[in-house]
């Protein structure tokens, strides 16, 4: 076990300074020169390398090539350290020792950290990680790419899955099965996550502290000494650079918690209950309205929250409900970082968690880059010659392979911090708006035109948008789940506001356009696909021809605290924004980068911490009126795809701005604001605290191991030894039970999940979901049934050829699920492999492929 | 240096290569295949034929040899060609290396190299470390030179050559840096060429190139030439793109041998590699180690830097848990080169004195054969008087030790010194030529070779031979004869079955499929439902190193013989369907061994 986490470290490390130099040209313009980037550049870099090539077949999946795609990663390094910027780049790595140090041993204490978490609790058993364990073993068990779809023997996978590519070259250079990868790879992300946060963060402050160096600069620079060094120029002094306070980032993006873990432990300590009719009361509780904990606690009482039939830590990623027509409630996923790594699914959202962070990264650097020259402007058809264009729509354009939704969010987020210098130096203009578009295309279009083999093949289940009429956030919800990160950065907004005083009018006509409009733009759409979609109103559980739009309109007014928080929000974010642009009149401000404004430069992070503030509100804001329609029908997932970004950005935001107003409120100000914070923190780690507690057993588990299959050795050990077997034995189509209600059952699908054999069918709800459908599904659930019932060889014969199936597998839950026909399949088939629970019988080649000479 | 003396050194180094051509390139299809060869060959031909196999991390042999299989067709020569060819080209090498190893050693060297035993035998089995071993050394040695372009390309087809490359890279990069770390805490007057010189033999002007403006282009033109070798090369052109994938996989497998998870078999035992060490190159140990020693003490730093290229992959071939007797030749190979450097310095006859030596060196040759062959018989011949022929041998001892004494009183210590060892060099050169014709198979022994590949295919011929046979016999309506393979995982067989048209390999057998021929494990339980005929064969045949004792060791180093009980050979059974006889008729029934 440490000898893998070891390897692990190692090469993660290795793949992040192979990458460095190519960092430090991309992120030119960050103060760090993308150090803490530099890993999940070189992850993501080496896994697309990986994974084109193998998909183009100049590769193979193996070792070798997992290797070569490193090296390649290391050759553009390379090239890229040519004409004397290797000197440079040890100079400037040697002026910053301290940041190295303090980076390296951030990555190596959340790596140990999450390793030891994971060891306690390793099992592959539960949700959804079946399905994340059987993707990292089918890429690699694959022999080409597209990967095999390891639930639908015949077809690759459909499913963005660039994350489980970068987890399986890890584990083949490492040599460690998927098994334990899948627990390795859960350290190492929230590693990288935590280092990509703190790189962040990091950049901004040093931006902020490192206003005077880079004021002396701006005059050398005015002064034409560094012309065509332009780089340079936003480099502010290591020295000024703050190394411990960025470490709020990693803290707010990955540890602190929604407030529901607070909840939860007054909830166990009985406050706010009375004893009134013979039970428990509470008027807080049920004006709360969250499941489980709108229900009185058990006595006796204690701070320790806990749930006698359930688990408690799991309803803090369901605080929202919706409400349909007759007022039930519709389950809403509102994951949040510290949920998802307590929870252990190795999730799309959890890989993309770290390249996300370094889309943001790419982000700040071109609003940099953009501030500091001349014409503000973008040209992303002149920027397509550039080597940098493409690096930066491989970033962008892997998104949508790891996690699709985080594509467009993260491009917008890019092209909006390009054309925010024009913005703040001319204020609004059309042009901006085709510049906008400009850049959204070209970056959109390349970013697709890279990944075309994985859209070549990709299914979505989304069909649409559809109107949010009935579904909405309440207020009280809103601040639960966002409450720890809303308060400093509404704190850092009023204390922003204080000083800028901006007007109110532009911000207020702003956010009351956007939520009104957003508002009126759903009203619009829904009366108008109400009038010829007549299924639509039987999602919100309404009968044909209810008055959806009014009872919106109703629902809405009735509750407002929530659409009220996000029109304050905007309000202060823009109105602050648009007192940046509009401190010098309408005149462009030349100061922006000319550097002999020093509140102006340090203005410089503020108004990135704003665009982050804006996304997030406008992530939040979006699903209150629209969402995406899809299997569920209403905003399970939406919520949770966007919640869960804008989770992202406004932690960075939150951690940027309680390090700002740490450090500089001051009086009561300061004091008012120091107890606040502490009072919030220590709410918003109970969460954390108690879960890592309860999910690691106090950290007395029963063993201490990294393999996530370990846990069948007790439930299942004849299958495990049988699986163990097979996960050596050559390729080929595995036949074992399923049922159109496997789904979230480990027992189901379980040889090919941890073999990465492909099997006929494994979870048919999932397949459907991936695929948009169940066609070819198509009637594989009875063949299997009948080929292990039937007492007809011809017709198990058929279904093996059909299905081109070279393992029947015979174990306990096929035994007891059909009334398979052992003797038959002795006589036909040959037993390879039997223990006293399984037996596996192997295909003849020679019966179903007569005829083919395997000589080459 | 004259002209003439460089013509006679070109004629030399020609007539070492003709030699090193003889002696790898005839009978080479004669041995038996092992199961490494077979399936590197197999993966080449595959290639040859357009499929895309998953390649073994050997990209330059499978690449190389697929070319030649395109032109030639697949045997056992073509999959052999290659490194039979580098094998050779290894005697050219020295010459690059001259103006350190000097002229008369680099020549001498060349000899040696074309008569070594265990790069005799590895140059005579498909493979990649005689690949990797000319490749790396040409690439150094044309870097030396200045030729930064066919260095890159050379450098670049090492890299291909699969982990026998980082075999030999870790080993000179371990060496230079003990060497550089020896030279900084013992700096000696003669040693005034900078600290790095010793690494690759490069001069203090050659490093100083590397530094400047014009090394930086000497980089760069080597390091584009490797990368589009690798490119090219790898990948035939474009033809095998998934080369690229085995050229990193060549340094994954070497890191991998270095992690053999808990419960695998790890390569050969350390003893059996010291054991190669002493049996297949004891006259470059002897004075390998003598040179090296010396240069230790003066502070030579040639010498030194080939001492400690030794050490360095000897050791390194002794703890790397993945081991192979092979390994061993990226030690032999400095080992040479000190020993001739050592010997020629012995050589260099004091004035008049030559006959005298001559004289000396013929009588301690005749003793120390008389020694060697009476030894032998002790061990092989049973029953014979042993007092007696203890005694013999002491007395020839005892008679070698008078004459060296009085020829060192009469002449000098010199000469009876000089003469001893030349002596001794004699039969030792006579031993390594023999153990060398052993290593190449020529006296049919390949498996008793320590340089041989793991278990041989032992009854090829036998086999296709039933098969030919048989096919003859059956109509030529029915398509012809139909062979299936039964769970046998045997590469080699694989190979020697390639050309048949209608043959399969599967891993069962459903019980009503009748094939004309069936190649089974030798498992008695095994029952088919037509009547067949089985005819038990060895179908592979591997010494077991660890049963010898020291008798048989040294029986072995004699005879390359091994007790019976200490062969360890894989069986199979070939069946064939009675109605295939003429004169017999297909009946049910389970199947029969005569």
């Amino acid at each position: 076990m440490v000898l893998n986490t070891l390897f692990w470290y190692l090469i993660i490390g290795l793949a992040g300074w192979l990458a460095f130099p190519l960092a430090y040209r991309l992120l030119a313009f960050l103060p760090d020169r993308g150090l803490a980037l530099a890993r999940p550049l070189g992850l993501l870099l080496w896994g697309y390398a990986y994974w084109l090539l193998v998909s183009l077949h100049v590769l193979q999946n193996d070792t070798g090539g997992v290797l070569f795609a490193l090296l390649m990663v290391g050759g553009l390094s390379a090239w890229q350290l040519r004409k004397g910027r290797l000197v440079e780049l040890r100079d400037w790595l040697g002026a910053r020792r301290k940041l190295v140090i303090v980076t390296e041993l951030l990555f190596l204490a959340l790596f140990v950290l999450w390793t030891v978490v994971r060891a306690a609790d390793p099992a592959i058993n539960s949700t959804e990680k079946p399905m994340e364990l059987a993707f990292i073993n089918s890429i690699l068990r694959s022999p080409v790419f597209p990967p095999a779809d390891p639930w639908l023997s015949g077809y690759a996978i459909s499913y963005y899955y660039f994350g489980y590519v970068i987890v399986a070259a890890l584990a083949r250079l490492s040599g460690v099965p998927g098994a334990v990868a899948f627990n390795l790879a859960l350290a190492a992300w929230f590693a990288l996550t935590g280092l990509a946060a703190y790189g962040l963060v990091y950049n901004l402050l040093a931006l902020r502290n490192g206003a005077a160096s880079n004021r002396e600069r701006g005059e050398k620079a005015g002064s034409g000494e560094t012309a065509g060094q332009d780089q340079v120029e936003n480099e502010p002094a290591s020295a000024d650079a703050p190394l411990f306070a960025p470490i709020l980032a990693p803290l707010f993006v990955l540890i602190i918690s929604n407030l529901e873990g607070f909840l939860e432990m007054l909830h166990a300590r009985g406050l706010f209950w009375q004893q009134a009719d013979g039970g428990w009361q509470s008027g807080f509780w049920s004006w709360l309205n969250i499941q489980e904990i709108s229900q009185p606690p058990v006595p006796p009482f204690g701070w320790a929250p806990e749930r006698a039939a359930g688990i408690w830590w799991w309803r803090a990623s369901r605080v929202l409900q919706d409400f349909d027509w007759t007022g039930q409630t519709r389950e809403i996923i509102d994951e949040f970082p510290a949920f998802s790594y307590l929870l252990g699914d190795l999730h799309p959202h959890v890989l993309s968690m770290p390249f996300v962070l370094l889309a943001a990264g790419l982000a700040l650097n071109v609003y940099l880059r953009l501030t500091g020259s001349p014409s503000a402007r973008l040209d992303s058809f002149a920027w397509l010659r550039s080597p940098d264009f493409w690096l930066t729509a491989i970033v962008l354009g892997g998104l949508s392979f790891l996690n699709t939704w985080d594509f467009p969010i993260y491009l917008a987020l890019f092209a909006a911090a390009a054309v925010l210098p024009q913005f703040l130096r001319y204020g609004w203009r059309w042009w901006l708006a085709a510049n906008l578009l400009e850049i959204l295309v070209t970056l959109g279009l390349a970013g697709i035109v890279l990944y075309l083999p994985f859209y070549l093949g990709f299914a979505s289940q989304a069909g649409g948008l559809l109107p949010s009429l009935i579904y909405f956030t309440r207020g009280a919800h809103l601040w639960v789940m966002f409450g720890s990160l809303l308060a400093p950065i509404i704190a850092w907004l009023l204390w922003k506001w204080r000083s800028a005083r901006p007007a109110v009018g532009p911000g207020l006509l702003f956010a009351g356009g956007l939520v009104g409009g957003l508002w009126l733009l759903a009203s619009v759409y829904g009366l108008l696909r109400l009038g010829s979609d007549h299924g639509l109103a039987g999602i919100y559980g309404a009968p044909p021809g209810a008055p959806l739009v009014l009872e919106s309109l109703t629902r809405r007014l009735a509750s407002p605290f929530g659409w009220l928080t996000l029109l304050a929000l905007l309000t202060l974010t823009w109105g602050l924004l648009n007192a940046f642009r509009c401190r010098s009149g309408e005149a462009p401000q030349e100061e922006w980068y000319n550097f002999t404004n020093a509140a102006q430069e340090q203005q410089k992070s503020d108004v990135f911490v704003l665009l982050l503030v804006l996304l997030g509100a406008g992530l939040v804001l979006f699903p209150e009126f629209f969402y995406l329609r899809d299997q569920f029908g209403w905003r399970m997932n939406t919520i949770f795809k966007f919640y869960f970004q804008a989770w992202i950005v406004w932690a960075a935001a939150a951690a940027y701005a309680s390090a700002v107003l740490w450090g500089e409120a001051r009086g009561w100000g300061q004091f008012g604001f120091r107890a606040a914070w502490v009072a919030l923190l220590a709410m918003a780690l109970v969460y954390p605290i108690f879960g890592v507690w309860e999910r690691t057993r106090g950290f007395q588990p029963t063993a201490w191991t990294l393999d996530g299959s370990e846990f069948l050795s007790f439930t299942n050990p004849g299958d495990l030894e049988a699986i163990r077997w097979l996960q050596d034995a050559p390729y080929g189509v595995v036949a074992e039970a399923t049922s159109l209600r496997a789904s979230y059952n480990p027992s189901y699908a379980k040889v090919a999940t941890h073999t990465g054999l492909p099997t006929v069918l494994g979870w048919p709800g999932h397949e459907s979901q991936w695929r948009g459908g169940a066609r070819e599904i198509g009637s594989r659930e009875p063949d299997i049934a009948q080929l292990y019932n039937t007492r007809d060889w011809e017709q198990a014969r058929a279904i093996l050829e059909k299905y081109n199936i070279r393992y029947v597998y015979l174990g306990s839950l096929e035994r007891s699920q059909y009334r398979p026909n052992i003797d038959m399949f002795d006589t036909h088939l040959a037993p390879i492999y039997q223990n006293g629970t399984v037996t596996i019988y192997e295909v003849p080649q020679y019966s179903l492929r007569a005829g083919q000479a395997t000589n080459p | 240096m004259n002209q003439r003396f460089l013509r006679t050194e070109h004629i030399l180094y020609a007539a070492a290569l003709t030699i090193a051509l003889l002696i790898r390139l005839l009978k080479l299809e004669s041995a038996p295949f092992s199961n490494d060869e077979a399936a590197l060959a197999l993966q080449a031909w595959e290639s040859a034929l357009g499929k895309d196999p998953l390649l073994a991390p050997h990209p330059a042999y499978i690449v190389l040899t697929s070319l030649v299989m395109y032109i030639f067709n697949a045997s056992a020569w073509t999959a052999r060609f290659w490194p039979a060819l580098a094998g050779s080209l290894i005697v050219l090498l020295p010459a690059l290396f001259r103006d350190r190893l000097g002229s008369l050693p680099a020549v001498a060297l060349a000899f040696f190299l074309a008569l070594d035993p265990g790069l005799l035998a590895v140059s005579r089995q498909a493979g990649s470390l005689p690949l990797a071993l000319f490749f790396t050394l040409l690439a150094l040695g044309l870097w030396r030179k200045g030729f930064y372009l066919p260095a890159g390309i050379a450098a670049g087809m090492a890299l291909l050559s699969g982990p026998a490359f980082w075999h030999g890279l870790a080993a000179l990069g371990i060496a230079s840096l003990a060497a550089a770390y020896l030279q900084k805490r013992q700096p000696r007057p003669d040693d005034g060429e900078g600290l790095r010189n010793v690494v690759f033999g490069l001069r203090l002007e050659e490093q100083d190139r590397l530094t400047t403006a014009a090394g930086s282009s000497a980089w760069r033109k080597a390091i584009a030439a490797g990368l589009v070798t690798v490119l090219l090369a790898g990948t035939l052109f474009f033809s095998i793109p998934n080369g690229l994938s085995a050229a990193a996989g060549g340094l994954a497998a070497f890191l991998r041998g270095w992690a053999l998870p808990a419960g695998a078999p790890t390569g050969v035992l350390p003893s059996l590699l010291l054991i190669a060490l002493a049996a297949y190159a004891l006259l470059p140990l002897i004075f390998g180690l003598w040179g090296g020693l010396r240069g230790l003490l003066s502070g030579g730093a040639v010498d030194r830097f080939l001492l400690m290229w030794f050490i360095a992959a000897l050791v390194l071939a002794l703890v790397y848990p993945g081991r192979a007797v092979s390994d061993l030749l990226w030690a032999i190979l400095p080992l040479w080169a000190l020993a001739t450097r050592q010997g020629v310095r012995l050589l260099e006859l004091p004035g008049q004195d030559y006959l005298a030596v001559l004289g000396q060196a013929l009588l301690s040759t005749i003793i120390f054969a008389f020694v060697s062959l009476t030894a032998v018989t002790l061990v092989n011949v049973p029953n014979l008087p042993q007092q007696q022929v203890l005694l013999r041998m002491a007395i020839a001892v005892l008679m070698l030790a008078a004459s060296t004494i009085l020829i060192g009183w009469g002449w000098s210590r010199t000469v009876a010194v000089r003469g001893l060892v030349l002596g001794l060099s004699v039969v030792l050169l006579a031993y390594t030529v023999a153990a060398g014709w052993d290593a190449a198979g020529f006296t049919g022994k390949s498996a008793r070779d320590l340089f041989a590949g793991n278990a041989q295919l032992a009854s090829a011929d036998l086999i296709t031979g039933t098969i030919e046979n048989l096919d003859q016999w059956t109509p030529p309506q029915t398509g012809g004869l139909e062979v299936v393979v039964l769970n046998v995982p045997s590469p080699a067989l694989r190979w020697e079955l390639r050309n048949l048209q209608r043959v399969r390999f599967v891993e069962n057998l459903p019980p009503e499929a009748s094939p004309g021929i069936v190649i089974s494990p030798d498992q008695p339980e095994l029952a088919l439902s037509a009547t067949y005929r089985g005819q038990r064969l060895v179908l592979s045949e591997q010494t077991a190193w660890n049963t010898l004792n020291a008798a048989d060791w040294f029986r072995w180093m004699v005879f390359r013989s091994v007790p019976a009980g200490s062969a360890s050979l894989q069986h199979i059974i070939l069946w064939a369907r009675v109605d295939l006889f003429p004169g017999e008729q297909a009946q049910s029934g389970p199947g029969t061994l005569p």
